[in-house]
């Protein structure tokens, strides 16, 4: 079956979201993301594709996707699709029988006429997908069916019949007054004269309404009495009922909804100067301009930017110890670096400068719950809880996000139990980030890296991650220092 | 549709202000310029008599004007000619002034400034939308003729492409046509029984044509309109026995949709009728709204000018000389008979005036007598400063200055100087961010600035922070009463000028630091009077406070 998502079998049925979807706020990006999409859209980023082959199919799709011709081409597809449905629902309801015909013309109209500007525009853009050819060549397909195409001429024979009518209403003394043609008069004219370019246009006060309105039933009714072989033409076309849409491509639409979102929000966020990049695959990890895609959406909405970090870790190095002041960014680090490795599964861009991301097996985090009441005894036991899952399936090559483990037991415990569950993870191959308090596990075993999030020389918080031994910087400086007014801090200032 | 006699290329906007406006505001007195400004003045036989009505709006306006600094030369002479042009013509700017102030007025009771999130009737609000327009049309109007009466007088390149912008942007063709709408729709904005003519009433009605296709679901759609005009007929009773009669027939003529007795039907002519005025208005609405930013700029713009000119009259009233700035290089200032143009107003009797040469000098070093006018001078300089930079004339025979679009003012007000860690902390927090905002052709203003401290660490901060400003091109200008720093920057800029070279190497590099500079001191004759001149004079080792001491406590 083809699919431009290739998810695996068991993962399509899944109904809950992972929990890492809370923890590393994907929850509120999904929900930005998908805000003008249904909730078909929204279910496919709740899975991750089926194996490393479908990650890489992806990616290059949204290669293409992100092309501009391409975007407003689907765009156009995925617009007309939701705007057929509009017209079903407005054919069931339609009482008089000439109008449900003609919503049923309109429906199929929309159908054919965006199936073949989706072909014609894939067909001329440079595509390098195989996912985008194949649907390239599905279209072609249907599209070459001579039912089909004979049913397109019919639709497009009478709908040209029907937007060719044009008749003049005269609204004066209490009345209407109808004649078919046009008129000479134009006032239209005189205004674009006066105004040049005022771009304003004239709308009919009924569209809205799907229901005809009283003026409407009437001009209507004259137009029929006039013009009967027409309505019978519509009549016949309509009871013929030709079976037209294909099934498929209504689920290929769904589909396309799932990268046009994304693509759509990534546009948006690129508006206000963040910036994204296609990962590579690769054997290590290194990232540039690393940020918190969630947190860079809140920020955006008030004209605030964020800091962005780096991150590298090479082939024998395993794992990240995080320590440093609180409020430093620790957590905000270890969310971003969760989303660039579920962005990078999703074959989607990610939120950084430049990323190489190797491929892993699957994503796991751990948050502490916080600012729980609970006790300490109870907050260890459900950490200890939520930790099982993780470890007791064992899963290989998998990226692993834990922040702030233990918090409410004895250092010394949380100490021997946060090393234990390094070491745990080092050695099923799993690589991650752990973000703690404890500066004791920066060392706890090989394979660690030690991160620590950074404050300036006046023990201001800069949210810069750097890879460093965990310490305390000195205490207060003078007061003139502190605001760096010294002559030498100046000559600094100024150069 | 621009006013421009604010900046030749662009309309107001409040953009660039000066980093810390409230600051220089408290710090140089500045709300009595702006209560100058709002004084209407009544003269009679060349004497300023009062009117008790302030006009607030112009002291605002003037205070929003003055905190965004002109930037170049050229801006500011185009607006010193405007003002030359206003004060030669005072009732021209009353006029205008009046005339736009009336205008909006009129726009505010046709609800402007309508409050509340209520639903509003869209029917209501068009109609006000061609009230406004009609309102905007015969105002934008009357500012021609008001322009055309007076452009023989007008000298300024602002008021005379005011003229020929409104010749061309507001043609009497555009006019005419805009009429012609407002004459088009009048049966929408207009009571539609009208006074009796020979005794019959008369209605405005519509006569709109209108040409539409089917569009999906067989709709109306693709509309196009013909026509629309306001015709003038006999009132008649619509539910009375012509109607009826009227209505009958037209129910038998074939292509006829009769309203009569079809209230479905009434209700969608009405819609059809507010669409057609409604697309009508919106064509327009590009103009309404330009002519509706014509008159708040138009308002603002002119109060600017009435302020000035009310200035001036306070300027007379107080026996201040005053003059147009020049706007000379960035090493540039001097000035002949410069008053303190706030204290001047508030004191009675005259005021000194100080006469100075500092152009070259980058830093200027006031320090001296207590009570001897520091304080005053540096402030007149800023006042002047500031009024020169929004292009009002200044208290003085003669000043010339370059323009700093980032002026800065740092004064320590003497209340609030008590010795504690706190009160210089918040200090240098200032300082911090006025270093941080610091720019091209800046000019720092510093009065007593750190006197929270001892002397001695006072005195080493501002070294520090002085020289290394200076070094970076800020000119500062500042009264001190920190000796051992005047005395310091005094000595190393003595020893460079003989050759001198010291031995540390802390003063041997400060030493090349310190040219143009000028040190200045209060005057204090003899006998310990007070002159209020402040004239070049070495820093000397005391302020004299010993002495005022005595002065104020001889008599316990």
């Amino acid at each position: 079956m083809f699919s431009l998502l290739n998810l695996s079998p068991t993962q399509e049925s899944n109904s809950a979201a992972p929990t890492f979807f809370t923890d590393l706020n994907l929850d509120q990006i999904i929900s930005k993301v998908t805000e003008d999409w249904n909730e078909d859209v929204r279910k496919l980023y709740e899975a991750f594709p089926a194996d490393q082959a479908s990650e890489e199919y992806r990616r290059t799709i949204y290669g293409d996707v992100k092309q501009e011709d391409v975007f407003a081409a689907m765009m156009d597809f995925e617009r007309s699709i939701r705007e057929r449905a509009i017209y079903a629902a407005r054919r069931e309801k339609a009482e008089d029988e000439a109008q449900k015909q003609t919503w049923y013309l309109r429906e199929a109209q929309l159908y054919v006429s965006s199936l073949e500007a989706l072909h014609a525009a894939l067909e001329k853009a440079m595509l390098q997908s195989e996912g985008l050819k194949g649907l390239k060549d599905l279209l072609a397909k249907f599209l070459s069916e001579k039912a089909f195409q004979e049913f397109s001429a019919e639709v497009s024979e009478i709908w040209q019949e029907l937007s060719g009518f044009r008749v003049t209403l005269t609204y004066e003394k209490e009345r209407f007054t109808l004649a078919e043609g046009k008129e000479k008069e134009d006032y239209e004219a005189f205004l674009e004269e006066s105004f040049p370019k005022h771009g304003k246009i004239f709308k009919s006060p009924f569209q809205a309404d799907e229901d005809f309105s009283r003026l409407e039933e009437e001009i209507v009714r004259l137009f029929r009495k006039k013009h009967k072989g027409f309505f019978e033409k519509l009549g016949e076309f309509y009871k013929k009922q030709f079976k037209y849409v294909h099934d498929e491509m209504m689920r290929i639409g769904t589909e396309m909804g799932y990268y046009l979102a994304f693509a759509q929000f990534q546009r948006k966020m690129q508006g206000r100067g963040f910036v994204f990049c296609m990962p590579k695959p690769s054997n290590i990890l290194s990232v540039k301009g690393l940020y918190d895609l969630a947190l860079a959406f809140v920020n955006s909405e008030s004209g605030k930017t964020v800091v962005a970090n780096d991150a590298y870790l090479s082939q024998d190095e395993s794992f990240f110890v995080l320590t440093g002041p609180n409020q430093g960014g620790k957590t905000t680090y270890a969310r971003s670096l969760g989303q660039l490795i579920y962005f990078t599964k999703m074959g989607l861009d990610v939120p950084a400068e430049y990323a190489e991301v190797p491929y892993y097996g699957n994503l796991w985090t751990h948050f502490s719950v916080e600012e729980s009441t609970e006790t300490g005894r109870g907050k260890l036991m459900d950490e200890l809880v939520r930790l099982k899952p993780m470890m007791e399936k064992g899963q290989e090559n998998a990226f692993v996000v834990i922040n702030e483990l233990f918090t409410t037991a004895a250092n010394f415990d949380a100490n021997v139990m946060g090393k234990r569950v390094l070491e745990y993870f080092i050695g099923e191959h799993c690589k991650g980030i752990y973000v703690t308090h404890l500066g004791e596990l920066s060392k706890a075993c090989e394979g660690v890296v030690s991160l620590r999030a950074c404050v300036d020389e006046n023990q201001k918080l800069t949210y810069r991650i750097k890879r460093s031994e965990a310490e305390e910087l000195a205490g207060a400086n003078q007061q003139v220092e502190k605001y760096r007014l010294t002559y030498e801090q100046l000559k600094e200032r100024f150069s | 549709m621009n006013v421009g006699l604010l900046y030749d290329y662009k309309e107001w906007t409040p953009v660039n202000p000066y980093f810390d406006w409230g600051s220089m505001v408290t710090d140089l007195g500045l709300d009595t310029l702006f209560w100058a400004a709002r004084q209407d003045s009544i003269i009679q036989s060349s004497r300023v008599v009062y009117a008790e009505h302030e006009d607030a709006y112009v002291g605002f306006a003037v205070k929003r004007v003055a905190c965004v600094p002109l930037k170049t030369r050229e801006e500011v002479r185009y607006r010193q000619e405007i003002l030359q042009d206003c004060l030669a013509n005072e009732d021209f700017v009353g006029k205008l002034y009046l005339h736009a102030t009336q205008i909006l007025d009129k726009w505010d009771k046709l609800g402007r400034k309508r409050g509340g999130t209520g639903i509003r009737d869209t029917k209501a609000e068009l109609i006000t939308d061609l009230q406004v327009l009609r309102l905007l049309t015969s105002g934008m109007q009357k500012v021609k003729g008001i322009l055309k009466e007076y452009c023989g007088n007008l000298r300024s390149k602002g008021f005379r492409d005011l003229y020929d912008r409104l010749e061309n942007e507001f043609s009497d063709e555009k006019r005419q046509n805009l009429e012609k709408i407002l004459q088009d729709l009048s049966f929408y904005t207009d009571v539609t029984v009208r006074q009796p003519k020979r005794n019959v009433f008369y209605s405005y009605s519509p006569r709109i044509r209108m040409e539409c296709g089917l569009e999906d679901g067989l709709k109306i759609g693709g509309l196009k309109l013909n026509d629309v005009e306001t015709i003038e007929k006999p009132y008649s009773n619509p539910y009375g026995i012509k109607a009826k009669i009227q209505g009958q027939v037209n129910s038998l003529t074939p292509g006829v949709i009769a309203l009569y007795k079809d209230q479905a039907m009434r209700e969608d002519a009405a819609q059809l009728e507010f669409e057609a005025v409604n697309y009508v208005y919106a064509c327009c609405s590009g103009v309404a709204n330009s002519l509706g930013q014509f008159f708040d700029q138009l308002r603002f713009q002119i109060a600017f000018y009435l302020g000035a000119i009310n200035i001036k009259y306070q300027m007379q009233r107080h026996k201040l000389d005053y003059c147009f700035p020049e706007v000379g290089g960035q090493e540039s200032l001097h000035f002949e008979d410069l008053k303190e143009m706030v204290m001047s107003m508030k004191q009675k009797g005259e005021t000194i005036g100080n006469d100075e040469k500092l152009d070259g000098k980058t830093l200027v070093i006031v320090t001296g007598a207590n009570q001897g006018g520091k304080s005053t001078f540096l402030r007149s300089i800023g006042i002047a400063q500031v009024m020169m930079q929004c292009g009002l004339m200044v208290p003085a025979k003669q000043y010339c200055s370059g323009l700093y679009p980032n002026f800065f003012t740092h004064f320590t007000r003497r209340e609030d100087s008590a010795m504690n860690s706190g009160r210089l902390d918040e200090e240098l927090r200032r300082m911090d961010q006025i270093v941080s905002n610091l720019g091209k052709d800046s000019l720092l203003l510093l009065n007593e600035s750190f006197a929270t401290t001892t002397e001695k660490e006072g005195s080493g901060i501002a070294y520090g922070i002085i020289r290394a400003l200076k070094e970076e091109g800020v000119r500062i200008l500042t009264v001190t009463h920190l000796l051992s720093f005047a005395q310091r920057v005094y000595e190393e800029s003595q020893t460079r000028n003989d050759g001198y070279v010291p031995e540390e190497d802390v003063t041997a590099a400060g030493g090349a630091a310190w040219s143009g500079v000028s040190f200045l001191s209060a005057q204090r004759l003899q006998d310990g009077t007070r002159t209020y001149k402040i004239l070049p004079h070495a820093p000397e080792m005391t302020s004299f406070g010993l002495e005022l001491y005595d002065e104020v406590l001889q008599f316990e």
